[in-house]
């Protein structure tokens, strides 16, 4: 069987007629997955996309989650993607034409002819290698060096448009692993220009180039003259402006001083239906988590992780987040639309009675429901936090204390310092493909599990899962996680939620990937309305 | 010698006083940075780090380095003039301190120049009749303006003009040189939010000091030779009222370095408020530690100021 990541034929046709007609002619299909009414892309014009915060480091080794408005959507500007994952979960070509397997142990990377990094090297097979092999090496601080490392000897250079990769392992999954895990290419030339990581200029072959960066301000790019992909990028200008408030953010968008910001609809409230303005669903489906401390404290104890299920009711937790009503708690990891989703295994609804026996057997074996709930300090958080301490202050024999730190410092104090029993995370994870997510949350190496959670089970399922190509064998394995899950309770889901993207109403070309993030060349400014 | 003249011994002395309270202060904020939780390298490497990774690269750094080490390097680039670069961006910190700071003291002023051309007239106005009606109604008025705190009116403002009425940008900045007017309007929320508070107290503070200078002996002659109330209020009550509104003045800087904090993160205006916040939360040591120092010799130069306007002001004052 054959792992598709098709390539895109806009470019070539674009070029061949000379046409701007037949590169609109592509845009549709991109515009009804982006859920946004986008009429005949037009070129020229500028955007400013507002972030909450300002991006620390330009190295491409360094992939930290491709939501909206993360580092990676922008560093996604100037580096592109190698590959995407679409919005129904599957890969597609991106600065490569694609990276396919037909057993799951050998990978085959083909690269596109001609394309070229903003300093004039050539994009190919030789550079990605370089990028692969400095992102395992243990000096360049890469997160995902323990992944690349496992599989970068497995580089073989065949020319300089083609690229293969034998695993140690079949992994069904590798090419979504390198579109979330290692999709940034850089010019070589410029890292190895770099004495410091904070040295290293943005050098690639993206749609954009970096001409200012005011350091917590925002940036300015302007289009890439010699993209691989034109007419693309369309907008002349993009900006990047950083605004840490919420509310000033959306006040921004509303009164027209910038283009779009991501966030959910309960943020929005009345906004989104301020003249000049629309959203845009970014479909994805993402869910709320909660991390358990399985290395010390009263979680250890599976009964305890449990009870903390049966004794909140997850939908009011959802509305007291959201100030918004209507939720339903989800059932598993994966949302009743996933093809994996297996109604046998649902977690807990809320019984306090039966979660006031589990605290009360907890007290006697000497394991008192004492804990720390850390969550940090935007209004959202606190809500929940404060719903949270309320709810399990009614019942017996527990007791939590309420912890909020700076949002900036909420990694360290969960994932380095492991200093909380519950630890609550404020945005979702997306979830609609599979990997590499689900395996960051529960794999005992996973990146995303901050609580440590440790399952011989767990780990033999998700490596069952990843190793088939079997569709109904993926189902099985899947199966088994799910059953974990609803029965280990690695982590705590609470909520289930799809980003929104606040847009001015001319903004078109909206294509989200991969987590949320906008694929960037596809974006421009429509000469009339294409936004309800 | 220029040395000898009174006031430039005055301002050097209170400079050199200043100097133990900088090294103090550039100290503190050394000592507590390393005492924050998180790191520029937790920061740089993201989430998904190793905390191996992050001791790694926090050693690259020299953020690993014992506090009274790490002071002493800045503190003897400092004396060569060398600000450094900021972490992320690699921008010159002298560079960005200048424009940022620019952008405060363009909003500090003009806040503090409305907060005059409000409170000192309404106060000549109303000090005139003291107990009438528009007197008790702006007593009223300036009790609510001084009750309000600066977080409460940047909401409030923001949402009346950015969002309801339009009329003022909800954030950003627009250069002086780019676009004048677009610059005015820029300024033009952080400054109201600032003055208003700043309006009250000056209206406060001068009402109070000319009711009590109209009581004096030389005011009551100017009364019986029958001068007119303006040409007393300008050319006796004025002078005489201006020693306690400089200090006022000077108390109202420290007010609105402070109220930039929070008035540039709303509106996200890039000042030196916006910027140490920044700073703090992304560990960027050369950018805080260059506007602690910026706001040190800022409180000592404006104190200093005040003591010496003083004696410009009033002759009975002598200058130590």
């Amino acid at each position: 069987m054959m792992y598709r990541m098709k390539t895109s034929r806009r470019s070539r046709l674009a070029v061949l007629g000379g046409s701007l007609l037949l590169a609109l002619a592509a845009a549709p299909g991109l515009a009804t997955r982006a859920g946004a009414q986008t009429p005949a892309p037009v070129s020229g014009g500028t955007m400013t996309i507002i972030n909450g915060s300002d991006i620390t480091s330009w190295d491409p080794a360094v992939t930290s989650g491709t939501f909206p408005g993360g580092p990676m959507d922008v560093l996604d500007s100037v580096y592109g993607f190698l590959v995407y994952i679409d919005t129904e979960g599957k890969v597609t070509g991106g600065m490569a034409e694609s990276l396919t397997s037909t057993d799951a142990v050998n990978w085959t990377l083909k690269l596109r002819k001609g394309v070229t990094f903003s300093d004039g090297s050539a994009y190919d097979a030789d550079a990605v290698k370089f990028n692969w092999d400095r992102a395992a090496d243990p000096a360049t601080l890469a997160p995902t060096q323990g992944w690349v490392s496992s599989w970068n000897k497995g580089i073989s250079v065949v020319d300089p448009l083609t690229l293969t990769v034998k695993l140690p392992t079949a992994n069904a999954n590798f090419a979504a692993q390198v579109a979330e895990l290692a999709p940034f290419i850089a010019s070589p030339a410029a890292l190895k220009a770099a004495e410091k990581k904070t040295d290293i200029k943005p050098v690639g072959a993206g749609a954009f180039v970096l001409q200012t960066w005011n350091q917590g301000v925002g940036m300015t790019l302007t289009r890439n003259p010699k993209y691989w992909d034109q007419p693309r990028p369309y907008l002349e200008t993009l900006k990047f402006a950083v605004i840490p408030e919420t509310n000033s953010r959306i006040a921004t968008v509303v009164q027209g001083g910038a283009t779009m910001m991501a966030g959910y609809m309960f943020q929005f409230g009345n906004n989104a239906t301020a003249p000049g303005v629309g959203t845009v669903k970014v479909p994805m489906r993402g869910i709320y988590r909660a991390y358990f401390n399985q290395v010390k404290g009263p979680f250890t104890d599976v009964r305890a992780r449990e009870a903390f299920y049966l004794a909140i009711d997850r939908a009011r937790l959802m509305q007291a987040l959201t100030q918004t009503g209507g939720y339903k708690p989800p059932k598993s990891f994966f949302g009743e639309a996933s093809p994996w989703f297996d109604p046998a295994y649902a977690l807990p609804a809320a019984d306090p009675k039966k979660a006031q026996e589990l605290f009360n057997a907890l007290k006697a074996d000497g394991k008192p429901f004492d804990i720390k709930v850390v969550t940090y300090t935007n209004s959202d958080l606190k809500r929940l936090g404060a719903y949270v301490q309320q709810v399990l202050s009614a019942y017996d024999n527990v007791k939590a204390t309420l912890v909020e730190v700076e949002q900036a410092n909420h990694p360290t104090r969960c994932k380095t310092q492991l200093d909380f029993d519950v630890c609550f995370e404020g945005g979702v994870v997306v979830s609609n493909g599979a990997e590499p997510v689900i395996s960051n949350l529960m794999s005992s190496k996973g990146s995303f599990n901050w609580g440590q959670y440790k399952s011989d089970a767990m780990d033999a399922a998700l490596a069952e899962a990843n190793s088939t190509v079997d569709p109904a064998g993926i189902k099985a394995a899947y199966a088994k996680v799910q059953k974990l899950v609803a029965t280990e309770y690695p982590f705590y889901i609470f909520g289930e939620e799809t980003r929104f993207l606040l847009v001015r109403n001319n903004t078109g070309g909206v294509v989200p990937s991969n987590g949320g993030i906008l694929q960037k060349q596809f974006l421009f400014v429509c000469p009339d309305v294409c936004v309800k | 010698m220029a040395s000898d003249h009174p006031y430039l011994k005055a301002a050097a002395r209170r400079l050199a006083a200043g100097v133990p309270v900088f090294l103090v202060v550039t100290f503190a904020a050394t000592a507590l940075s390393s005492l924050a939780p998180g790191s520029a390298a937790q920061l740089i490497l993201g989430e998904n780090a190793t905390p191996e990774q992050i001791a790694s690269l926090n050693a690259q750094y020299g953020y690993n380095l014992p506090v009274i080490e790490r002071y002493l390097l800045w503190l003897g680039k400092l004396v060569r003039g060398d600000l450094g670069l900021t972490l992320y961006s690699q921008q010159p910190v002298a560079g960005l301190l200048f424009d940022r700071a620019a952008v405060t003291f363009e909003i500090a002023f003009l806040a503090m120049g409305l907060s005059l051309l409000v409170g000192v007239p309404l106060a000549m106005v109303t000090a005139s009749r003291p107990g009438g009606a528009i007197d008790k109604a702006l007593l009223a008025v300036t009790s609510v303006m001084l009750s309000i705190p600066t977080f409460v009116t940047v909401v409030v403002l923001g949402f009346l003009f950015a969002i309801v009425l339009r009329w003022l940008p909800a954030t950003g900045w627009v250069r002086f040189a780019e676009d004048p007017l677009g610059n005015l309007k820029s300024a033009a929320l952080p400054v109201l939010c600032l003055s208003v508070h700043q309006a009250a107290s000056f209206y406060r503070v001068s009402r109070a000091e000319f009711v009590s200078v109209l009581q004096e002996d030389y005011v009551l002659v100017a009364r019986a030779k029958g001068l007119p109330t303006h040409t007393i209020m300008l050319r006796h009550a004025f002078r005489a009222a201006m020693p306690q509104v400089l200090t006022v003045m000077g108390l109202s800087m420290t007010y609105l370095l402070g109220g930039s904090f929070i008035v540039e993160s709303y509106f996200a205006v890039p000042g030196i408020g916006w910027t140490v916040l920044s700073a703090v939360n992304s560990h960027d040591f050369p950018v805080m530690q260059a506007i602690l120092s910026l706001t040190v010799v800022i409180f000592v130069v404006v104190f200093m100021l005040v003591d010496l306007g003083y004696a410009l002001i009033d002759p009975r004052v002598e200058v130590a």
